[in-house]
């Protein structure tokens, strides 16, 4: 295959090219309606080959063949295309050509996939970021810059720390065991993305698409429905984000150097107890105990609980933690770039380079970036380009919550605890769990090292065939390589340990499409249609070596250790697929878009091993209709709606369908197999319909626009691991057998209150609901699909939803009440269903329960005092029911201010650590302050924080810890002022800006913890789409403030 | 050269396409063999036998809880287990479906079942260049298939004799290797059908299988399991013949010293055991009972078998056990990485010498458990022996003998004895049948 795309490619590049020669000439000027000259812009002589790109103060010249009547079509990015005729005798007269500026951006190419549509031509609903609003964006990844800016689309980082990994979520939960994250195409190369850090290291995962330089990015195209995205078909569903990287335009070499620095810190902080304030509490805890017991058994004798950590009580100190592991980060961002064109070849260079570090102690992120674009006209009708990347990037990687670093600091980490023993070495109250008692040897002594290089390239070449066809080849590689360094010191743990591990993913990808492009196909039809054929395939091999027990404190490589483990994994998987695109626009009023790729993937089983994946769209533009032609309010006005399948395929496993046979069966010393995994030739992709409908109406030629699209998405044949018998030799097989819903309504108002030659203020509110519903699970019972914190997959409730059991408030004196208990407990949950006769089981009884004491309510709604795992029930929703942004954009002279503000509301956050943090000493954690002091003390209070005890079992879940999750947060606020163009070209420059942007600001919100913006990301793909609202110790985000300098020269 | 662009592209195209589309999509999994690959060879067939022989090893299995859980529910143990879920449900009679010990048991032993239906199946299609190979091969898979269901029998299915023509819920024969998502659902078969498969299965191992075939059961160990079956049943007759069989065999031998069964490994007098190596040790029974190095480990010998064993001072087999705190510690199992004696040959005169009196042959009877008393350094019975007091003396000697081998759960039902303070046919004696099997399988009809 590849042979042959080599050889196309070669025939291609020995085109001879075409010339031609010159006798007159046009010339002229292109400004800005405020008078200033624009370069860049084209001017084309409609119905030839030739045209100009005008100068850097706007000016141009075309040569003609002869003097005749000419027309002249003007495009410029941003602006409204205009088009002016010259009669043959004016040609010599010189011609100010003046363009407004495009609010609408009609014309304002939007990438699809496999091509790009005008956006008055678009069918689907795509949302669609530009390098100018990439840039506002001081995170390290370009997916923060999609945060606010695409309706429907909610972005979050795992935590603040450099290098995190991201989750996007298009238009609600994508899957419910497979992967819920979109594919991400990189100029037509869908790349190596998701965590290579290993499972469950650190309690963090590691972010593939960090290396990517975000200033290299002109677009960032996210396709939202069925209508879009069904063009990358079984991949689909989940959204697709297209990333277009910058491109050279014809004209003047510009060279542009930005430049940012700034810090960065926690969005909050929360409080937790001193070492005088844990032991006090600690007292009283055994004082309740000890009045406890004279009551309920006053025979028995009270011996009080011990602090944790068996230490010298002269050593007692009040140490804070926190402040032990946490700093205030720094961030250097620098890249370079050049770009520019000639008539023969294009091209866009840079390079980049960024380190950071984050609040916590010990985290920190460098990148290096180069990247070329180049595209040369071979001839008038060939194109050959080359988009090349390297990037390097190194990640010191910490621990966080139950894996130590400043999750230790805010739990286990006892705040009386010193840091140093008197004579200088670390405190250790207790091994084996040294390292969580002591983050601060943790942090100085152990290392976690990841480096990444990667390079992505793609080739490509099209031809303009004659009959309005066209050709085009491209052949595309994502080379990724991943390594891990690990150490742990001899001084957190009884042995050191070291540990090397390689990760390599060679990625291709070779299409060829063919397309055909006529706007006169009929005086009133266009037609414009698409044929393509695409490969990819992808290898993964783990390599890796561990190393235990060194005869050298000062190794710290695995090689040199006494006991050595090697170990290697593989896996891979190919997409073969058939693309098909048609595009007809009758009168410029109807359009139509019908679309189709057959995908066939090694992922699917031997039975259903290519599906097909259609889209139908079809539009309507009332404003180009007589009626409305012509009216000075309306300037567009728009319906439509599209209706079509897409995949999940990138949830599945590789290998996944075929019944397999596992070594490591030995017996007696004889190596011997196992069966692993049953047959299901039938596996398959996830599937998701989805409607999608949308008005769109702008008025007053851009000054208000708005956009109201609904979405109705029916995932089925959703992955999930369904039991069979265990008599079978098995216990589960994995099937496409569930359903859930997504439904919602997306509003997005935009508009510009005031815009003239001195003041802009562009306003953009985007609201989008989002309904999430899970329609069929199997039949499975709420256990058998979990994920972190309790939460489950029940019919009739949203994904994640927690399962969990109801705190009826505490005891508020002692006293006998009459409660219900179950007759036989056994911790059982048998289901949702109120009807089973399973729950007969209950009797009232009178019982003294003691002041303080924690009550719950059973399934009955019942007050008992037993927790029993039966009472659990479905509870509150993970996701946000609205969520959105208002940005607000203003230009005044050279003042540019940006502000967004980011809210979401009506989801739940389950903290599934608060049961270990407030009013649980016995759980040996420090507690939340604000959270525990409100505690239970005496006869008469009434709180809902229970007595505190050292022998109560308060390690359990239940609604007291579910929190109100919604919060409004000042995202980004940016001043900028940009020089004059005539102070800076007297500097020699032509542009100069310096800025301050602080991210997050302001947050408001009711939740008590670090951050309402959470992503508890440690667990896989089921733990992303279920954990949505559960966190447990998880690090807040950060906030920067930032001081930057752009120039362009 | 212009116009023939479009068909050299359309031919690029296309051959992008023809290349082998299928060798493209279709992958073999690099750390895992498929099905058909892995069962095509006769190596790869012995590579299955070991992973079914694997799953026996299971602690779950005869790595120990098939012999130490019925040991829990009868009064030779007395217990401490603490918080342990699955057997605190043993002792409160309060059994679920979630039982750990059970859903374990059941789960593994199908395990088994599975594999050697794998073995069973390619048998019949890869042609062996020694047939006599593939024969041991099939032998080998019915005994441990039969071995498995009789013992899923005992802990799932109420005992031989719950009714009157044992059509009572048995257990669910599968002969067939599951290799998809198909006909997975079945039925428990009657106890009846049950002891059939196992009977034919064990009487099909004996003539396939050489005299021993360590580590894995030969046709003498089989013959021996084949005696415990129609002993189980109160064929004595045939329980007899069969343990003669082994006896007269001259293979096996009682160890001189009663200790060494347990403190050394594979001894004369062990006819199939499950080894144990350092680096792939799965035995459970050992974790339950070992106290060696621990002072106080979670079983012990209860009461009532202190007594028995105590009625004679000069046992030799009391040098199994170590009295400390009032207790009498068990040190059978006492070693971390032991091979566990699954049928030793003891068993064949303990079995004879009951069979013998139940037809009336009270010398044959007293001959054949005199020969495990001499060996205790016990004074052997008189010959003149009979009636309840000689049965009684063959029990309570077999009682010690097999002490905590599992015995004496399948010797209570047998006699329709209480085991504590609950019938023999209490529904609190077996298992429930677990939800791994319930949950996907309606067929199932589940323990009362």
């Amino acid at each position: 295959m590849i042979r042959w795309f080599v050889f196309v490619l070669c025939t291609l590049l020995f085109l001879p090219a075409v010339g031609h020669a010159a006798d007159a000439s046009i010339s002229g000027t292109v400004r800005s309606k405020d008078g200033k000259g624009l370069e860049g812009a084209t001017i084309r002589v409609v119905g030839t080959a030739l045209g100009a790109i005008s100068k850097k103060n706007g000016s141009f010249v075309i040569p003609l063949a002869k003097a005749q009547d000419v027309t002249l079509n003007v495009t410029m990015i941003g602006f409204v295309q205009q088009t002016v005729t010259v009669k043959a005798g004016a040609l010599d007269q010189p011609l100010t050509i003046s363009l407004e500026q495009d609010m609408l951006k009609l014309q304002e190419a939007v990438v699809v996939g496999y091509g790009t549509k005008q956006r008055q031509d678009l069918t689907g609903s795509i949302a669609r970021v530009d390098a100018q609003e990439i840039a506002q964006n001081t995170y390290g990844n370009f997916e923060n810059a999609i945060v606010g800016r695409a309706p429907g689309v909610q972005v979050i980082s795992s935590n603040g720390m450099a290098g995190s990994s991201m989750t996007i979520r298009v238009r609600g939960v994508g899957s419910l065991t497979a992967s819920g994250e979109p594919l991400y195409v990189i100029d037509g190369v869908p790349v190596t993305q998701g965590d290579f850090g290993g499972t469950n290291r650190l309690a963090t995962q590691t972010n593939a698409l960090a290396s990517i330089n975000p200033n290299d990015i002109e677009s960032i195209d996210i396709l939202k429905d069925a209508d879009a995205a069904a063009i990358y078909g079984s991949r689909g569903s989940n959204g697709v984000v297209l990333i277009t990287t910058k491109r050279g335009r014809t004209g003047s070499t510009k060279f542009n150097v930005s430049l940012f620095g700034g810090s960065a810190r926690e969005t909050h902080r929360p409080t937790y107890l001193s070492g005088d304030e844990f032991r006090e509490l600690w007292a009283e805890a055994n004082r309740n105990d000890s009045i406890a017991l004279s009551i309920l058994r006053p025979a028995s004798r009270f011996t009080a609980k011990p602090l944790p950590g068996a230490m010298d009580p002269a050593l007692y100190t009040n140490t804070n933690w926190l402040d032990q592991t946490m700093q205030v980060g720094r961030i250097l961002d620098a890249n370079i770039s050049a770009s520019g064109g000639s008539e023969f070849a294009s091209f866009f260079s840079s390079l980049g380079y960024r380190k950071e570090s984050s609040y916590a102690v010990a985290n920190e992120f460098e990148r290096m970036t180069a990247r070329t674009n180049v595209e040369v006209n071979a001839s008038d009708k060939v194109k050959i380009g080359l988009n090349a990347n390297l990037n390097y990037a190194v990640n010191d990687r910490v621990p966080v919550a139950w894996a130590g670093g400043i999750g230790a600091a805010q739990s286990s980490a006892l705040p009386y605890f010193p840091i140093f023993n008197p004579d200088g070495t670390y405190f250790e109250p207790q091994r084996p769990w040294y390292a969580m008692y002591n983050p601060v040897a943790q942090l100085n002594e152990n290392t976690f090292t990841n480096s990444e290089q990667r390079v992505l390239a793609n080739l490509y070449t099209s031809i303009q065939l004659p009959a309005n066809f066209s050709v085009r080849v491209q052949g595309g590689v994502d080379l990724f390589n991943f390594t891990d360094r690990r150490y742990t010191s001899l001084v957190v743990q009884s042995e050191a340990e070291a540990e090397v591990r390689k990760v390599g993913v060679a990625n291709w990808v070779v299409n060829g499409s063919l397309n055909y492009s006529n706007n006169e196909l009929t005086p009133d039809l266009k037609l414009s249609a698409l044929a393509a054929i695409e490969a990819q395939r992808s290898d993964q091999l783990v390599t890796g070596l561990v190393g235990r027990n060194f005869p050298n404190p000062a190794f710290e490589n695995p090689t040199s250790a006494v006991v050595r483990e090697g170990y290697s994994f593989e896996t891979g998987f190919s997409f073969l697929s058939f693309i098909s695109r048609w595009n007809f626009t009758y009168r410029d009023r109807y359009l139509l878009s019908i679309s189709g790729r057959t995908d066939g993937s090694s992922r699917f089983g031997s039975d259903n091993r290519f599906g097909f994946f259609p889209s139908v769209g079809a539009a309507w533009i009332l404003s180009n209709e007589d009626f409305l032609k012509g009216n000075d309010a309306i300037s567009l006005l728009k319906l439509r709606a599209s209706y079509g399948l897409t995949g999940n395929a990138d949830g599945i496993g590789d290998y996944q369908w075929q019944g397999t046979y596992r070594a490591g069966a030995d017996y007696a010393g004889t190596p011997g197999l196992r069966p692993d995994r049953l047959a299901n030739p039938l596996l398959g992709w996830e599937q998701t319909a989805q409607l999608d409908i949308t008005g769109e109406a702008a008025f007053w030629d851009g000054r208000l626009q708005a956009t109201v699209s609904y979405y109705s998405k029916v995932t089925s044949n959703v992955l999930l691991n369904v039991s069979v018998p265990a008599s079978t030799g098995f216990s589960s097989i994995l099937k496409n057998v569930g359903s859930f819903e997504n439904r919602g309504v997306e509003v997005v108002l935009s508009g510009y209150p005031v815009s003239n030659e001195t003041l802009t203020w562009r306003a953009d509110l985007s609201i989008a609901h989002n309904v999430n519903e899970v329609l069929d699970n199997a039949g499975l019972p709420p256990d058998a699909i979990g994920g972190p914190g309790e939460t489950r997959i029940l019919v009739g409730y949203p994904v994640g939803t927690f399962f969990i059991n109801r705190s009826a408030g505490v005891q508020s004196r002692t006293d006998t009440v009459t409660v219900q208990r179950r007759r036989s407990g056994n911790n059982v949950s048998f289901g949702t269903d109120p009807d089973d006769t399973r729950w007969a089981q209950f009797y009232d009884t009178t019982v003294v329960i003691l002041g303080g004491s924690q009550l719950f309510y059973n399934i009955n709604g019942r007050v008992t005092d037993l927790y029993d795992l039966s009472d659990r029930v479905p509870l509150g929703n993970p996701y946000p029911t609205f969520f959105g942004s208002l940005t607000n954009t203003i230009t005044i002279g050279g003042f540019d201010i940006t502000a967004m503000v980011y809210f979401q509301f009506g989801n739940q956050i389950y903290d599934d650590a608060a049961k270990r943090q407030v009013g649980n000493l016995a759980s040996n954690f420090n507690q939340d302050r604000d959270q525990t002091l409100p505690r239970w003390q005496q006869d008469g209070d009434v709180t809902d924080v229970p007595r505190l005890s050292l022998t109560e079992n308060y390690d359990i879940n239940t609604d007291r810890f579910i929190y109100d999750g919604s919060f409004v947060r000042l995202r980004q606020l940016t001043v900028g002022y940009t020089l004059p163009a005539d102070v800076a070209s007297g500097m020699g420059l032509s542009t100069m800006r310096v800025y301050v942007t602080g991210q997050n600001l302001l947050t408001w919100t009711n939740y008590p913890g670090w951050d309402p913006e959470i992503m508890r990301d440690q667990d896989g793909a089921q733990g992303r789409n279920l954990g949505a609202g559960v966190t447990y110790l998880t690090p807040p985000q950060a906030q920067q403030l930032v001081f930057g300098i752009n120039v362009g020269f | 050269m212009r116009t023939r662009f479009p068909a050299i592209a359309v031919t690029a195209l296309l051959s992008l396409t023809v290349v082998s589309c299928d060798s493209f999509l279709q992958t073999e999994p690099p750390l895992d063999i498929s099905n058909d690959v892995a069962l095509s060879t006769p190596a790869g067939i012995e590579a299955v036998m070991v992973g079914a022989a694997d799953a026996m090893q299971s602690g779950a299995l005869f790595g120990g809880n098939v012999m130490s859980m019925g040991e829990l529910w009868s009064d030779n143990v007395e217990s401490n287990v603490g918080a342990d879920f699955g057997r605190l449900q043993i002792l409160t009679y309060n059994l679920n479906i979630f039982n750990p010990e059970g859903r374990s048991m059941w789960g593994d032993g199908y395990g088994v079942i599975n594999r050697v239906n794998n073995v069973l199946a390619a048998l019949d299609n890869v042609p062996f260049d020694n047939p006599a190979r593939a024969q041991q091969l099939r032998g080998r898979a019915l005994a441990m298939r039969a071995l498995t269901m009789w013992s899923l029998c005992m802990y799932f299915a109420q005992p031989w004799g719950f009714t009157e023509d044992n059509s009572h819920p048995g257990i669910i024969i599968r002969t067939e290797p599951t290799l998809g998502d198909v006909g997975t659902q079945k039925a428990r078969a009657t106890l009846a059908a049950c002891y059939q498969q196992i009977i034919a299965d064990f009487q099909a191992a004996r003539t396939l299988l050489p005299p021993t075939d360590a580590p894995y059961m030969g046709s003498l160990a089989v013959t021996g399991l084949l005696a415990r079956v129609y002993f189980h049943m109160g064929d004595w007759a045939t329980a007899e013949a069969l343990a003669t069989e082994v006896i007269e065999s001259g293979v096996y031998r009682l160890n001189p010293d009663v200790t060494s069964v347990v403190t050394t490994n594979s001894t004369p007098e062990v006819m199939y055991e499950i080894v144990n190596l350092a680096n792939d040790n799965a035995s459970s029974i050992v974790f339950d009972f070992r106290q060696a190095d621990n002072a106080s480990p979670r079983y012990w010998a209860g009461t009532p078998f202190v007594n028995t064993i105590y009625r004679n001072a000069t046992d030799g087999r009391l040098a199994l056990y170590v009295y400390r705190n009032n207790r009498l510690y068990v040190a059978k199992w006492d070693r971390i990485v032991m091979n566990i004696p699954i049928l030793r040959y003891a068993e064949m005169y303990l079995t004879r010498s009951e069979c013998r009196f139940q037809q009336g042959n009270t010398v044959g009877a007293v001959e054949d458990v005199n020969v495990i008393r001499e060996r205790a350094g016990l004074e052997p019975l008189p010959t003149s022996q009979a009636g309840n007091t000689l049965l009684n003396n063959i029990r309570r000697e077999r009682n010690v003998e097999l002490a905590f081998e599992g015995d004496i759960f399948l010797e209570r039902k047998r006699q329709r004895r209480d085991l504590k303070d609950k019938p023999w046919n209490d529904a609190a004696l077996i298992f429930k049948i677990p939800d791994i099997e319930m949950n996907a399988n309606t067929l199932c009809a589940q323990n009362p």
